[in-house]
């Protein structure tokens, strides 16, 4: 068998990016699985929507290195068998190794998210998972457009300023999963429920379970609503 | 400036792009590559060292960082990818980077910018405010106040 160096686990993956992509318009277009981030790839498709992001885990590393703060801190809770989520550009052609006909993808751990066992999903490096949550205004009023019913928001003068007033909540989610924290930081006062503040850009959605969530760090999570 | 979802800023006489080009990256998959030939095009350039900033802050190592960047440049040999720039960026501390981040943006250090003399003449009088303006830091707290008291300096009126 064998087994990674430093800082990766090694995983094997049903594929690695799938066969095929449906667009908005309903177009199947057939995907080269060895094509590289070429621009006709990143045009037509968002690259999280068709880049495999779970896998199971095969071996686990020999050590860490601690140049980085992450490994200083890492709190090492993935085990062989597990299943585990992780960013989409982990797995590519740089990252795989062939053994014995079986093809395998070396992972940085500080790209995965969480792992499931038995049917329990554990957050892995000070990671957490929220929920979106919609925001709606207090002013909306219901007009009649052609015999349909639609809800807008309008100006004092009567302009319709917002077709669709319902919204995602800027930088408000509701907590669902949080795990152990990095070591040496400390320990946040959540608990999976509490609707919290996220740093700017921290929504960062990926598809988990069949649920979307946005997965950040415990340290991007500035405020909870009490 | 926002342009898209690009931040823009001018710098002198450069316009620079400083922010989402890491998080279209990291977030949506779109191509650093792409996005520093797109806004090339309209005259702008892309600061790889904020791109470089904004992957290490949602956790990266700077080996991840280095490799994933670097990949992302390989397909496409019209764009110069300076990668000795970019490890040393990655490598270096907080404080160090936020220097290299300066002299890139005002093409002085901030040691230089502190100490020169002439405020009103040369353009170090838009590395204090602008700097000032884009991160609410304390060290920039240090360069407002040095620039107010240039500024309320007789000599220099």
């Amino acid at each position: 068998m064998i087994q990674p160096i430093i800082n990766c686990i090694l995983v094997k993956v049903e594929y690695q990016t799938k066969e095929s992509y449906v667009s908005e318009a309903g177009l199947e277009i057939f995907l080269d699985p060895d094509l590289r981030n070429t621009e006709l790839h990143s045009l037509a498709f968002n690259q999280t929507d068709y880049r495999q992001t779970s896998g199971v885990v095969v071996a686990l590393p020999m050590g860490y290195s601690r140049p980085h703060y992450f490994y200083d801190n890492f709190v090492s809770e993935v085990e062989v068998g597990d299943k585990v989520y992780f960013h989409y550009t982990a797995i590519d052609l740089d990252s795989r190794i062939e053994y014995e006909d079986e093809r395998y993808y070396a992972v940085p751990l500080e790209m995965v998210w969480c792992k499931v066992k038995d049917g329990v999903l554990t957050m892995i490096g000070g990671r957490v998972f929220c929920e979106a949550m919609e925001y709606e205004y207090d002013d909306i009023e219901e007009i009649e457009v052609g015999g349909v019913k639609i809800k807008v928001r309008m100006s004092g003068s009567g302009l319709v300023t917002e077709m669709n007033p319902k919204t995602q909540d800027i930088n408000r989610a509701r907590l669902i999963h949080i795990g152990t924290p990095l070591k040496n930081l400390p320990e946040v006062d959540v608990v999976p429920g509490d609707v919290i503040y996220y740093a700017k850009d921290a929504d960062f959605e990926n598809l988990i379970e069949g649920k979307k969530y946005f997965c950040m760090t415990q340290e991007d999570i500035l405020a909870k609503q009490i | 400036m926002k342009f898209g979802q690009f931040e823009i800023d001018k710098f002198g006489d450069r316009f620079i792009c400083i922010g989402r080009v890491g998080k279209m990256f990291y977030q949506d998959g779109f191509p650093v590559s792409m996005s520093v030939l797109e806004l090339g095009k309209k005259g702008i350039d892309v600061s790889l060292f904020h791109v470089a900033d904004e992957c290490l802050k949602n956790g990266w190592s700077p080996e991840t960082t280095i490799k994933k960047l670097s990949e992302d440049f390989m397909d496409d040999k019209s764009i110069l990818f300076k990668h000795d720039k970019l490890t040393v960026f990655c490598n270096a501390t907080y404080e160090d980077q936020r220097e290299i981040i300066f002299q890139y943006l005002f093409e002085v250090t901030s040691k230089e910018a502190l100490e020169s003399k002439s405020v009103r003449d040369d353009k170090n009088l838009h590395y204090y405010l602008l700097n000032a303006m884009l991160e609410d830091k304390e060290s920039n707290k240090e360069l407002l106040t040095e620039f107010n008291r240039l500024l309320n300096d007789s000599t220099y009126n």
